[in-house]
């Protein structure tokens, strides 16, 4: 049996082209056409050379974008007093504000904003580095972009998910870091803690308009997220309003009166009939 | 390198792969006219890349890979004018290259060489490719890994597993 696999694999290996074939082939071979070695090569290089313009612009495009994007990436982790935190927040977040189209992206990307500027807060504070001018910078920011949240939160239909999604996010975050800077505070003393005080006072206002109604003045922040959650469904349609800068503490409601009526008066309006 | 050295290094590796190369095709195409055309493109691609002064590491390698994929190419045209055949002739007529003919029906072998084919075209289409290109045409595992995309190790256990099999089928 061996003896035929040997031969049979012989046999096959006998098979050839006969030598017209071979000599036919080779004729046909040779009269491949050929590129000229004169002939222009197209390559990337070639039209570079060609288009100086287009290399000066294709190579400061190409610089920009890697110093751009490194300088982007750097910026994330940055908190007031970097040398890149004004990238941070004039350049980067203000193209993610662009890049955001729909009413639910730009409200859930302003929700994101308030809680990284919380997140940097926390960072100082926890360095002991929260100055009155960082806190005063982090808070004006802060309400900017609760502000904008409200206004644009007001867009997204009610009849989503996605609102009350975004309505939760923002109401548990706000809640978590109320409680986080509550913590850091009571680590504190003198001119430091007021300052973070100053912000929970902030954080407390936003979250009090945003999960109506809510006593101000209680130093208890530990928030029932899921009853405000539920009074975010309850008053789908619930208005929010401008922050102002809180400053009072001390025993005094931080909201006007006004601001209270409209809300209960609105939310009244809003409720379905059987809630009423 | 020059035109006069390059046309000679052609010459010798022409000479030397052009009748493996055509024993694989018309193992793989069973029509020695098609054979001889996917020689004869291979060898145009060749003598274009020896022009463009593009180095080829191994030359053996190089051919049989160029080979496989222009074997490949033409069983997928063929597979594709078969199927307008017969969509053409709406099954009452069958097509004249349908794709399920047998192997081989058109070339002449010895009784032992025909037993061997018939054996390895028996086997899974896994250890088919490395047993021709190994005993028929004593590429090393090396050249068949290179050829199949694949690594050596692997190769030579095909191989070796492969063997088993048509061995097998001499025995029962």
């Amino acid at each position: 049996m061996e003896d035929i696999l040997n031969k049979g694999i012989q046999d096959i290996k006998n098979i050839s082209l006969s030598m017209k074939e071979k000599k036919l082939i080779f004729e046909q071979v040779m009269k491949t056409p050929l590129a000229s070695p004169y002939a222009p090569t197209r390559t990337i290089w070639s039209l570079l050379n060609m288009h100086r313009s287009f290399a000066y612009a294709l190579g400061i495009f190409l610089i920009f974008s890697i110093t751009g994007g490194t300088l982007a990436y750097a910026a994330e982790g940055t908190v007031p007093g970097d040398l890149l935190y004004p990238v941070k927040v004039n350049v980067t977040e203000p193209i993610r504000d662009v890049l955001a189209t729909t009413p639910a992206s730009k409200a859930q990307w302003d929700a994101t904003k308030a809680v990284r500027r919380l997140n940097e807060a926390e960072t100082l504070a926890n360095k002991n580095k929260l100055t009155p001018e960082y806190r005063a910078e982090i808070e004006q920011n802060f309400n900017k972009n609760v502000n904008a949240f409200n206004k644009n939160i007001q867009s997204v239909a009610t009849s989503t998910r996605v609102r009350n999604n975004i309505d939760s996010f923002f109401d548990e975050s706000i809640n978590e870091h109320a409680n986080i800077l509550q913590k850091i505070s009571s680590h504190k003393i003198g001119g430091e803690q007021h300052e973070i005080d100053t912000l929970e006072q902030a954080v407390l206002h936003a979250h009090q308009i945003q999960s109506f109604p809510m006593g101000p003045n209680t130093k208890d922040h530990s928030f029932n997220t899921a009853s405000s959650s539920k009074e975010i469904i309850k008053h789908p349609i619930a208005p929010r309003f401008s922050i102002q800068n809180p400053t009072h503490r001390d025993g005094e409601d931080i909201r006007s009166t006004n601001t209270i009526k409209n809300v209960q008066a609105t939310s009244s309006e809003d409720m379905p009939d059987e809630d009423r | 390198m020059e035109v006069h050295n390059i046309k000679v290094k052609f010459t010798e590796v022409y000479e030397k792969e052009s009748d493996p190369l055509f024993r694989y095709c018309l193992m793989r195409v069973s029509d020695r006219d098609k054979a001889i055309d996917i020689v004869q493109d291979i060898f145009a691609e060749l003598w274009k890349t020896y022009n463009t002064s593009e180095e080829i590491k191994n030359e053996r390698a190089y051919l049989f890979t160029l080979a496989r994929n222009k074997i490949i190419d033409w069983y997928r045209k063929k597979k594709s004018y078969s199927l307008d055949a017969l969509l053409e002739t709406e099954d009452t007529e069958r097509p004249f290259d349908s794709p399920d003919e047998k192997a081989h029906p058109d070339i002449i072998f010895s009784a032992e060489a025909g037993r061997v084919l018939e054996a390895i075209e028996k086997l899974d289409p896994t250890y088919r490719d490395v047993l021709y290109l190994r005993f028929t045409e004593d590429l090393s595992p090396q050249e068949i890994a290179s050829v199949l995309g694949s690594t050596a190790s692997i190769v030579s256990v095909r191989i070796t597993r492969g063997l088993e099999k048509l061995r097998e089928q001499f025995h029962t």
